[in-house]
């Protein structure tokens, strides 16, 4: 058996000279869908291009220079999720608005105390509506939507929702307790639907 | 005996949670696996008690399908957001620079 052979995975190696013109436009759509911001995508590609250059004695050739040059840009744009998140902390978990309460979509008082409030209710979304979306519109919506919410809302969404991050690891990064997670994701996800009711079914008030 | 009656109204209320806890378990259950019985108030409270706690869960199942499909395109090679050559010759130039730096 020639074992020795066989087993040597294939190694790959670095063409700095051809980083920008083969990988960039994939970095930068990348980056662009993830921070939903075209300068600061366009920098995060610069800076893991100067990083990766840097650190380009460590790169052992297992996996491709694209996945590699990938694996720099996600712990890049991680990075920038925090800053993010702690610029936004002034505005506190709330960010300032509806401090602590529910009101924008349930009842605070009386019998129905915590169950939707008349204007707060979800309403029924044409089915339908949502096949003719192109890709294109349903990003522009939901950055839309997303730019709505305090930073570090956004942040926590993100890493989730966009990154697959693990729940723990988000805590951890953006600095949040596991409680307060499941508060920031609850109400994210009802300001989201009731944003995307409004400007993506176009239904009540814009 | 009073106690007694008043942990089981307490159990007996707590089979029935209202929307804001519903849709906490909602969020929670498309994350994660939820316990067996805040699954069962879950779909209870959905499928028996509220069409509206049914529509919020349908609707952020669509939310979530469209952000999953939204981010598979965003690592495919057909890109949709795509640099100026002015760009990659600014970039080209920053890593000219730091390579005849070092």
């Amino acid at each position: 058996m020639s074992a020795s052979t066989d087993s040597s995975p294939q190694q790959h190696k670095l063409e700095i000279h051809n980083w920008v013109k083969r990988y960039s436009d994939y970095l930068f759509n990348y980056a662009t869908y993830r921070v939903s911001n075209e300068d600061e995508a366009r920098d995060l590609v610069q800076d893991t291009f100067l990083s990766a250059l840097k650190a380009k004695d460590s790169f052992r050739g297992e996996s491709s220079e694209k996945t590699w040059l990938v694996t720099i840009l996600k712990r890049k744009i991680i990075d920038y999720y925090r800053k993010r998140s702690v610029q936004g902390i002034q505005q506190s978990i709330d960010g300032g608005r509806n401090a602590s309460h529910y009101g924008d979509y349930f009842n605070e008082d009386g019998d129905m105390e915590n169950h939707w409030s008349k204007e707060g209710r979800p309403v029924q979304w044409v089915t339908g509506t949502s096949s003719k979306l192109e890709s294109g519109e349903f990003y522009s919506i939901l950055n839309k939507c997303l730019n709505m919410l305090p930073e570090k809302w956004a942040s926590v969404f993100r890493m989730k929702n966009m990154e697959d991050e693990d729940s723990e690891i988000i805590c951890k990064e953006l600095n949040v307790s596991s409680s307060n997670y499941w508060i920031i994701m609850h109400r994210a996800k009802l300001q989201l639907r009731k944003c995307l009711e409004i400007n993506w079914m176009g239904i009540g008030n814009k | 005996m009073e106690g007694k009656k008043k942990s089981l109204v307490g159990w007996f209320h707590s089979l029935f949670p209202n929307c804001k806890d519903t849709t906490l378990l909602i969020v929670k259950e498309q994350e994660t696996h939820l316990h067996f019985t805040e699954r069962f108030k879950m779909l209870f409270h959905v499928y028996i008690v509220c069409k509206f706690c049914r529509m919020f869960r349908k609707q952020s199942g669509m939310l979530h399908q469209h952000v999953h499909q939204m981010m598979k395109e965003s690592t495919l090679d057909t890109t949709v957001f795509k640099l100026t050559d002015k760009q990659k010759r600014d970039i080209e130039d920053a890593i000219n620079r730091q390579l005849s730096g070092t």
